[in-house]
């Protein structure tokens, strides 16, 4: 177990420093100069050009390209994620500011997901054909349909015009004042958690279905155990696997933070500031987000693979 | 410009209060969709301001303008002006201090104000947008002020308590207040004035002054004492009080700037004298000042706190005045902007002003549009009418004015403007006019190819409704052919800049109402924000005489000479002035929302609440 967490460890290693590399170039490659933002048109368009070569080297961008890649990473290992080319604040603070927020919305609608789709595909399953399975098939597809972020819209605009009410436009956290950070998350967390609900209860439902018929569960019944007890014990805990790999990949994905439900909602999210970032050119912002989403999204994968050994007594890690 | 959008008239002939809920449900969730594709382009600079019937500031009554103002520099196009006068004051006594009009104003509480996005920087001479210039105001003061209490009409003391203006404009003499301190202590004095304008003037290597035009005419700036100030010019200029009074000309310290190099964008609390205080900057979030104890103003301001609170979409801003989350936003969604209008009890509502107009600029270097004629013919087939309800969903926008603001008092008249050619409703002669100048030009049959319309920004109604439905005008009337090709905002400057366009869609901004300034930028030969690259000597000529008139009835002669010649050589198809929404709950007092530009009265020392 330990040799296979080390192997995956170093694994991963590679996988991120090609992440950064490939980041590092398309921003590189991009058309776009970010000094045209900075500054602004009046401003821009007013300046020498003396004055903008003398910017871009402020920035760190008059260095060749290797230069800059390398003080990037040699900046990483030392803990500092850089700083905004805009006012000079640093990334870390971003993280500290809106990570919290965009974490919270990730866990809570994954757990939403989880308690909104897995009961509705074990009743679509052990019921096939019946009417709650139509219905059940009929609202997942619907929720796999409809956009999260038009969920987001339709709820603000319903609040904001019949009961003048809508999310908190000012950040606060759980640990400041919960009651108020509940109202700001729980709408993205349940627009992002209907859809991926959906998700989760059709891969249920199917993954039940499959191991309805499977042998072993044959053996079960024919041993006399009670459907309740054969679904428990011998369904339900094998069709959970790939539950999990999907509900590991949505979370990743959540963690990233989600544009369109930050947006709806008007939440300060991770996602809203790295299309921002990407927009503006901020080098340093879009180059060190990415590198927390690779290593997130690494760390994900990895935590899921070790589930299954947890989940699973057969699976062995060697 | 950021934040610049779309907005509608309460005055216009679609009764806002005729939309039902539902309806405003489904075209706002429509909207809202939009704004969220939006997200995903670069920020919002590029949606337009969508103006309404212009606000009428001559029938506005403030209730208690400040008592001696010099005359009015920034007067309402549409009020009478008086027989020949200078545009400039010759001389203005001290006044009284600035007060909320209302009596018995409250003190104490926080107003919460919808901010916008955050800014780049923090240097307000080197920035051209309002995302500095909203929320750093309340800390700064200048030397005079356009006065709050009547909408910005007329100029007011504020550090120079009185001055004088030499007979032939070559001199302006500015007497400062005596003990007003910096918010680090130390005290104002004239050697402050002199780096601030000094600065503007002539920046230090690296640092771009962007209105530096405003001042080119200033030959020296003395100090005969400490307490006075002159600047000597070396030769006339009929807006320079207006120049000193806009929101961007904030008085620093000198102090500051020598120890900053001259450069402050990376100073976030540099000290002012104004009437609040810095007290913190959180990116993405919000941007806190407190009331300055030691204002030198003892009646103002009357709140303690002002947040303003980083809001990046429009309907955002507006949901959070509608539910109370904050007390005052800018520039909010049409939607949002509505349904205010339909809660007159909870929120106020109006448009207005702004001073960026919004245009379609010609590559004046390139065919077809190297021809006056074809230019001339653009002027005349596009229907502003009919661009305007297209590109806004409702209603009018700001038609009939031409080239000049609205709240300029050289300002063509516009029910007379809506009569002109190009201007007027009726197309049928400016089309047949089109024609037949196409013909001359000898683009009967359109153009060899597509024409380039480049656009900023990927997403956004200038992108999605605006640009389509010009493209279809210019192919429908002139049989001009064009592709639409938007680009980010990191690459759209570069193109502009080398000429990779034919046409380009914008709202480019004057620092002040005077054409002066804008004209300036926009159409002199080499002009700094001269896009189409248009050149025409008897333009300069035009304009160079009147940044020197102080005479008003010349400028104004002036004035229209210049107009008229836009008209024919038509350097951008110019759509017209907007105006922008705004929102405030009904306790927000203490401050006229009838104002006539978007650079003033930005300082809320006069706003209470009353609650």
């Amino acid at each position: 177990m330990n040799f296979y967490l080390l192997r995956r460890l170093l694994v991963s290693v590679p996988t991120i420093i090609g992440i950064t590399i490939l980041i590092f170039l398309v921003m590189r490659v991009l058309p776009g100069d970010p000094v045209s933002v900075v500054f602004g048109q009046e401003s821009f368009t007013a300046m020498s050009a003396a004055d903008q070569a003398r910017f871009r080297a402020d920035l760190g961008l008059d260095q060749p390209l290797h230069v800059q890649y390398l003080e990037w990473m040699a900046a990483v290992a030392r803990g500092d994620l850089g700083r905004s080319f805009w006012r000079n604040d640093t990334v870390a603070d971003l993280l500290i500011r809106r990570g919290p927020i965009t974490i919270q919305i990730a866990v809570m609608a994954i757990t939403f997901s989880w308690l909104i789709g897995i009961p509705i595909g074990l009743l679509s399953a052990t019921r096939r054909g019946s009417w709650q399975d139509h219905v059940a098939r009929v609202f997942s597809t619907l929720f796999l349909a409809i956009p999260s972020f038009w969920l987001g819209v339709a709820v603000v605009l319903v609040g904001v015009i019949y009961f003048s009410w809508r999310p908190p436009i000012e950040v606060d956290y759980l640990w400041t004042n919960p009651a108020r950070n509940l109202q700001m998350t729980i709408g993205p967390a349940l627009a992002l958690g209907a859809g991926a609900g959906a998700y989760v209860a059709r891969i249920t439902r199917s993954s039940i279905l499959e191991l309805l018929h499977a042998d072993f569960v044959r053996t079960a019944r024919s041993k006399g155990l009670v459907e309740k007890r054969v679904i428990w014990r011998h369904v339900f805990i094998n069709a959970v696997l790939p539950v999990v790999t999907l509900s590991g990949l949505i979370l990743a994905g959540l963690l990233g933070g989600s544009v369109a439900v930050e947006t709806a909602f008007g939440v300060p999210g991770l996602g809203t500031a790295l299309v921002r970032a990407l927009a503006d050119r901020d080098y340093m912002v879009v180059q060190n987000l990415v590198l927390v989403y690779a290593v997130i999204f690494t760390t994900v994968n990895l935590c899921v693979d070790l589930a299954y050994g947890w989940l699973d007594p057969r699976i062995r890690y060697e | 410009m950021d934040a610049r959008i779309r907005s509608t008239s309460p005055m216009s002939s679609r009764s806002p209060l005729g939309v039902s809920r539902r309806r405003f449900l489904a075209v706002g969730l429509g909207l809202s969709a939009l704004s969220l594709l939006a997200a995903c382009a670069p920020a919002a600079p590029s949606s337009p301001a969508k103006p309404a019937e212009p606000a009428k500031p001559a029938e506005s009554k403030p209730a208690a303008p400040a008592a001696t103002t010099a005359p009015a520099a920034a007067k309402p196009a549409e009020s009478k002006p008086a027989e020949s006068k200078p545009a400039a004051p010759a001389a203005a006594p001290s006044a009284e201090l600035v007060k909320a009009p209302e009596p018995n104003p409250k003190r104490g509480g926080t107003i919460k104000i919808a901010g916008f996005g955050d800014p780049a920087h923090f240097d307000l001479d080197q920035s051209p947008t309002i995302v500095n210039l909203w929320p750093q105001s309340p800390m700064y003061d200048n030397l005079v002020r356009f006065n709050p209490i009547d909408g910005g009409r007329t100029i007011i003391p504020d550090l120079a308590e009185k001055w004088e203006i030499a007979p032939d404009g070559s001199s302006y003499t500015f007497h400062l207040r005596k003990g007003v301190k910096f918010h680090d202590g130390a005290e104002l004095t004239a050697q402050d004035v002199i780096a601030t304008y000094q600065r503007r003037q002539n920046p230090p290597e690296g640092v771009v002054s962007i209105r530096q035009e405003l001042y080119r005419a200033v030959k020296s700036i003395e100090a005969p004492d400490p307490y006075t100030v002159k600047f000597v010019m070396s030769e006339p200029r009929g807006y320079f009080l207006e120049a000193l009074a806009t929101g961007w000309s904030v008085i620093l310290s000198k102090k500051t700037l020598d120890d900053n190099k001259g450069d402050l964008r990376r100073v976030q609390n540099y000290p002012g004298t104004g009437p609040y205080k810095y007290v913190a900057f959180n990116p993405r979030d919000k941007w806190i000042v407190e009331k300055n104890p030691d204002y030198w103003n003892k009646e103002v301001p009357y709140v303690d706190r002002i947040e303003r609170i980083s809001i990046q979409e429009a309907k955002d801003r507006g949901t959070a005045v509608l539910t109370g989350q904050v007390d005052f936003a800018d520039a909010v969604s049409v939607d949002t902007y509505r349904e205010a209008l339909q809660r007159p009890n909870e929120v106020e509502a109006r448009t207005i002003p702004v001073t960026w107009a919004i245009t379609v600029t010609f590559n004046t270097q390139r065919p077809p549009f190297d021809d006056a004629r074809v230019r001339r013919a653009v002027h005349l087939a596009i229907s502003r009418q009919d661009l305007a309800k297209v590109y806004e969903l409702s209603d009018d926008i700001t038609m009939g004015t031409r080239w000049i603001h609205r709240a300029s008092p050289l300002a063509s008249n516009i029910e007379e403007n809506l009569k002109l050619p190009g201007y007027r409703a009726d197309k049928s002669e400016d089309l047949a006019e089109a024609k037949k100048l196409m013909a001359a030009a000898g683009f009967e049959n359109g153009f060899k190819e597509p024409l380039i319309f480049l656009q900023r920004g990927l997403t956004g109604p200038g992108i999605e409704i605006y640009a389509p439905a010009f493209q279809d005008m210019l192919k429908r009337h002139l049989g001009l052919e064009s592709v639409i090709k938007p680009v980010e905002t990191s690459v759209y400057w570069d193109q502009v800049r080398v000429g990779e366009y034919h046409m380009t869609w914008g709202a480019p901004a004057g620092a002040i109402n005077d054409p002066s300034d804008y004209w300036g930028q926009w159409f002199k030969t080499n002009g700094p924000q001269n896009y189409a690259k248009w050149s025409n000597p008897k333009f300069d000529e035009i304009l160079a005489k009147m940044d020197k008139e102080l005479d008003l009835e010349k400028r104004k002669a002036l004035a229209k000479e210049g107009e008229d010649l836009l008209d024919q050589e038509a350097p951008m198809f110019m759509h017209g002035w907007p105006t922008v929404p705004r929102i405030w709950r009904k306790h927000v007092k203490g401050i006229n929302q009838d104002i006539v530009g978007s650079y003033i009265c930005l300082r809320y020392d006069t706003i209470w609440l009353d609650k």
